[in-house]
């Protein structure tokens, strides 16, 4: 169980707002968001469309810009901490090499490059080579040791996605992001890839932070955080699918019932 | 349907920009030459019309037993014409300050009236024999001397006074710049025989036609039709021109045809699901294929139009360049017909209609299900025709067998389509060619530069027909080019071998008049420092067995130590014949002949040589049959083992004596026929070269549209290679490799086309003895390689500079 005192943080928000537009077509994306991610620890973004959940995600990231409150990567004694939302693309280029991976919907490999070119490079980029068996172990537990020299085109695409997985994973980042990881898959294959997500989380101390709309993804994680109009709108700890998908319903009730300006 | 194809073009107009750069330039150039060509013709056609104006009849000799005197008399005074003027011109050569001599043309100045078709622009017309007024492209000015001499030399050279500049615009006679304009008489006492005539009248055509009825030998046309006449036998020469320009302009147009190609099919590459939703609402792949080709209307009319203005501007341009420095041009007006107009608009919209048909086609086999599917991250594959393979095969078997033939034969008439139908051929094959050829560089270049060579090397290679046709546009240009300078640099080494070996002497000085050389010159000439020895010759008109041929009388032992190849020389009783000579003369090689002069006759042995070489008679043989005779010219032998400078030397003092002594003199050796040459050889590549830069400067355009439309195509790629870690200088640089990669591959295959060709070429030429390695220009070509990648990177700048401004989040959005 968390308790307050041993919660240590990977990243966090603090009154985060992120506007888009002007005047009438303003839109307040996110509205004052302030929340902190535990470290070793797989936590899911849930929300309905246009909440706000893939902005804060691209906040946390450092793929998009706030417009006030701080975004910052913790550090773990051997890193220092970052402050996301200000510093500049250089910085950013090399945490992402080896501090912040991530995972996407689709379109997540380079056609021209193997499994294994693909995996490695990110590491590559940043001139550094992962310890032998610390590859063969990731590319074995995500089943791809007889894939690595396969084009991915060649592969399918629960295939690609473990691949995705495991270039996420390889360099030992303190966040990964997911972005609705599964939304191209089907229900068995995604299930393979949040096993694999959730063991990398529960065997090593991966920290993983995943947006998704899926109920049933989202109970692979270890707590869900529910947006709705820019705004945090309650969590849920242990979740499983039902759980969720209440937390849910709830959360449509109660804005037919609250007016939001 | 149409205003879905205006909406597509519009929308995506900064698509189109590149192809219509392409278009635009290949149509400017196409016009440019086409308005010059008329503008030229029709200022021809213009003065001459000017010269003929009102004249009723021209008198012409038909042979040259006329005396033109008396036409001009009897068409004067026939009842009937109003007015008469004889016109004269012929050939001078006209000698300058320095000793050199140049061709011109002496010109009569029509008699003062309506007649007189020359206009003064500057200065008064001469009116005593030491004055001649000049054409104003001939780069004299009023108060300059000039020497002129008649060609044979056999009347002494006058030196004249300009003192009138005749306006030349738009006459074809701007074209020589040496043009004087002087009395009839004195143009008769400088060209003699060679003079050409004709009698130009006011009045009564008729009238005239019947009082020349009764003298044979002249025939009478109307004016205008003479005008037409003359008119044209200079606008054929300028369509000659013009259809060599035409050449090269061709060569333009198809090289944007392959970046207009490319264009379309990466854009409807990135339309499949677009042209699949437009399948699912239910528009027929006809519609599809008429939706394409008309934005390809769309795209080449506007760019053609543009085309259309901007290569009349520039022909405009180049018009009031030429007028305003007095270009040997005949250039007024500037003349744009409708033939032009329709030619550019036609060729660039039907180029562009034309090369969009492959992508057209392929768009309408997009089904109607790929819009509800992921885009395809397959690598293309690359499909050939079987009929593309075959003709590529044979063309390259054939176009090699027949280039080696023509080498082998030494004959540059079998080498030249050799050379033509192997390029076509590698053309045709450029798909797999190229793939390869940046497959195998890919690969090297991957091992040596980590992962972003590895992935520019890999992104090179994933759209084999795109990077092929890319490739084959900028490859075309650079074969011609490296074919050019291989071609010129091998024959300017070569050339040297060749001509020494056709030049039996190191210099020769020719006096103007045949009995010109007297003895002190020769002494002068020979004591020149590094002159090693000479020999005195002299022309002779002889009666060789019934034949008149001029033959040169020789002292055996003077020649023997003279000339440097193995000539064959005649002794006392023998006569030394040219083989063609002897065969038409009828004589064998041993046979007897019989050889008269003025003075007497004399049975000679024929000995026959090679053909080119001269004919010649003993010394003692030639004073018996034509008396006493002086040397009209010096054969010179130079020390050996003379550098060029220390040649030049020789030949600037042997000149300058000449010229002193001597004037109209003419002093030639191997040095000058090389320098000559090479000078031609340079102006040929700088014309050549600049000409083909054009289609050089439209592959490059080539180059940075394609990776301009790749970076579209990748953005969501680019999107997550920035969100693995990759910088934005990163993302820069893997644009530039791939450009660089693409370009370099292209150059360096054209160039490798090119030696081949080049040299292939100057051996059909030259023969394959005097070809080494060491007379190939290799740091051009080198250069030609590095400017090549250099270019691909620059073309590719401003797509780089695009996709580093990817953000990493669109690689999210589902």
């Amino acid at each position: 169980m968390t308790s307050i005192s041993s919660f240590v943080p990977a990243c966090s928000a603090q009154g985060v707002v992120r506007v888009y537009g002007r005047g009438d077509a303003e839109v307040r994306a996110l509205d004052g968001v302030s929340i902190a991610f535990e470290r070793g620890r797989f936590t899911a973004i849930m929300g309905p469309s246009g909440s706000g959940k893939s902005t804060l995600m691209h906040a946390l990231a450092g793929l998009d810009g706030v417009d006030s409150g701080r975004v910052i990567l913790h550090g773990d004694g051997r890193r220092a901490d970052v402050e996301i939302s200000t510093a500049p693309d250089a910085v950013l280029t090399e945490l992402r090499r080896d501090r912040i991976g991530f995972v996407f919907q689709a379109f997540n490999l380079l056609p021209v490059l193997t499994a294994r070119d693909n995996i490695l490079l990110p590491m590559r980029l940043a001139g550094s080579r992962p310890a032998p068996d610390w590859f063969d172990e990731v590319t074995g537990r995500l089943g791809l040791t007889d894939r690595l020299d396969h084009l991915p085109h060649e592969m399918s695409g629960g295939q690609q996605q473990r691949v995705a997985v495991a270039r996420a994973l390889l360099p030992q980042p303190d966040v990964i992001f997911a972005d609705e990881p599964t939304g191209n898959l089907d229900s068995q294959s995604g299930a393979e890839v949040l096993s694999m997500l959730r063991s990398s989380v529960r065997e090593t101390g991966q920290t993983v932070v995943m947006v998704t709309h899926d109920p049933v993804a989202a109970s692979y994680s270890d707590r869900v955080v529910l947006l709705a109009d820019g705004r945090l709108a309650g969590e849920i700890a242990q979740p499983t699918a039902d759980s969720v998908l209440d937390a849910l319903r709830d959360l449509r009730t109660s804005r037919t019932v609250v007016p939001v300006r | 349907m149409r205003h879905l194809v205006l909406a597509q073009a519009r929308a995506h107009r900064g698509r189109y920009v590149a192809s219509a750069l392409a278009v635009f330039v290949a149509v400017a150039f196409v016009v440019t030459t086409l308005v010059l060509g008329d503008t030229v013709s029709a200022s021809v056609s213009k003065s001459t019309a000017a010269r003929y104006e009102g004249v009723a009849a021209v008198a012409l000799p038909v042979d040259s037993t006329v005396a033109p005197d008396e036409v001009l008399t009897l068409v004067a005074t026939t009842p009937g014409v109003e007015a008469a003027a004889l016109d004269v011109s012929g050939p001078v050569r006209l000698i300058g300050a320095d000793g050199s001599s140049s061709n011109g043309t002496a010109t009569s100045i029509a008699p003062e009236g309506a007649l007189r078709w020359q206009q003064l622009g500057d200065g008064r017309w001469p009116s005593n024999p030491g004055e001649v007024a000049v054409g104003s492209s001939s780069g004299r000015a009023i108060g300059d001397e000039i020497t002129v001499a008649d060609l044979t030399g056999s009347v002494p050279p006058t030196t004249v006074e300009v003192v009138g500049v005749v306006d030349l615009d738009g006459s074809p006679l701007a074209l020589s710049p040496g043009s004087v304009f002087v009395d009839v008489a004195q143009v008769r006492s400088w060209s003699g025989d060679t003079t050409d005539w004709e009698v130009r009248a006011v009045g009564d055509a008729d009238a005239v036609r019947a009082a020349l009825a009764p003298m044979p030998g002249v025939d009478v046309v109307p004016g205008a039709d003479r005008a037409t006449a003359v008119a044209d036998g200079y606008v054929g020469d300028v369509a000659l021109l013009r259809n060599v320009l035409l050449c090269f302009a061709a060569i333009s147009v198809v090289v944007a045809g392959l970046v207009i190609a490319n264009t379309f099919s990466v854009l409807l590459a990135a339309r499949t699901r677009e042209l699949a939703l437009m399948r699912c609402v239910g528009v027929t792949s006809a519609q599809i294929r008429r939706s394409v080709r008309g934005e390809a209307f769309v795209v080449g009319l506007v760019a053609a139009v543009l085309g259309v203005l901007g290569g009349t501007g520039l022909a405009a341009a180049v018009v009031a360049v030429a007028q305003a420095v007095d270009a040997p041009l005949p250039l007024t007006s500037i003349s744009v017909t409708t033939t032009t107009v329709l030619a550019g608009l036609i060729v660039g919209t039907g180029m562009t209609v034309v090369a969009a048909n492959g992508a057209a086609r392929a768009a309408t086999r997009v089904r109607a299900l790929a819009a509800l599917q992921p885009l395809e991250t397959r690598p293309e594959p690359v499909r050939d025709s079987w009929v593309r393979r075959i003709c590529a095969a044979l063309a390259i078997l054939g176009g090699t067998a027949l280039l080696g033939l023509g080498v082998v034969m030494a004959n540059v008439l079998v080498a030249c389509p050799g050379g033509l139908l192997l390029f076509v051929g590698v053309v045709l094959a450029s798909r797999r060619l190229v793939p390869a050829a940046v497959g195998a560089v890919g690969d090297v270049l991957a091992r040596a530069g980590g992962p972003l060579a590895a992935l520019a090397a890999g992104n090179a290679r994933r759209n084999p027909r795109r990077t092929a046709s890319t490739a084959t546009a900028l490859f075309i240009g650079v074969t011609l080019t490296s074919t050019l300078v291989v071609g010129i640099g091998t024959l300017k080494g070569g050339a040297p071998d060749v001509i020494d070996e056709n030049f039996p002497v190191d210099m020769a000085v020719t006096a103007p008049e045949r009995d010109g050389l007297a003895p002190e010159v020769i002494e002068r000439l020979t004591a020149v420092d590094r002159v090693h020895s000479g020999a005195e010759l002299a022309t002779v008109d002889l009666m060789i067995g019934g034949t008149e041929a001029s033959v040169l009388g020789v002292d055996p032992a003077a020649m023997a130590s003279t000339v440097r190849t193995d000539v064959r020389l005649p002794e006392a009783g023998t006569i030394v014949l040219e083989r063609s000579l002897a065969r038409s003369v009828g004589v064998d090689d041993g046979a007897v002949v019989t050889v008269g002069g003025p003075v007497g006759a004399r049975e000679l042995t024929v000995a026959t040589t090679e053909i080119g070489m001269p004919d010649m008679i003993e010394w003692s043989d030639l004073t018996a049959v034509a008396g006493p005779v002086t040397a009209d010219t010096l054969w010179l032998k130079l020390d050996r083992g003379l550098s060029d400078e220390d040649l030049v030397a020789v030949s600037d003092d042997l000149s300058r004596i000449a010229a002193a002594e001597v004037p109209g003199s003419d002093v030639v050796g191997a040095v000058q026929m090389r320098q000559m040459l090479e000078k031609i050889l340079d102006t040929m590549l700088l014309i050549v070269g600049g000409l083909l830069s054009v289609a050089v400067v439209i592959a490059l355009i080539g180059v940075g549209n394609t990776m301009a439309l790749s970076v579209l195509e990748r953005r969501r790629e680019t999107a997550m290679l920035r969100s693995v870690g990759l910088s934005r200088a990163g993302v820069r640089s893997l644009l530039v490799r791939e450009a660089s990669i693409i370009a370099g591959v292209a150059s360096l295959l054209g160039v490798v086309l090119g030696l081949l060709l080049g040299a292939a070429g100057t051996a059909s030429v030259i023969g394959t003895g005097h070809i080494g390695f060491g007379a190939v220009p290799w740091w051009q070509l080198a250069a030609i390689v590095l400017v090549g990648g250099l270019a691909g990177v620059v073309a590719s700048l401003v797509p780089a500079q695009r996709a580093s401004r990817v953000s990493p989040v669109a690689a999210m959005a589902g």
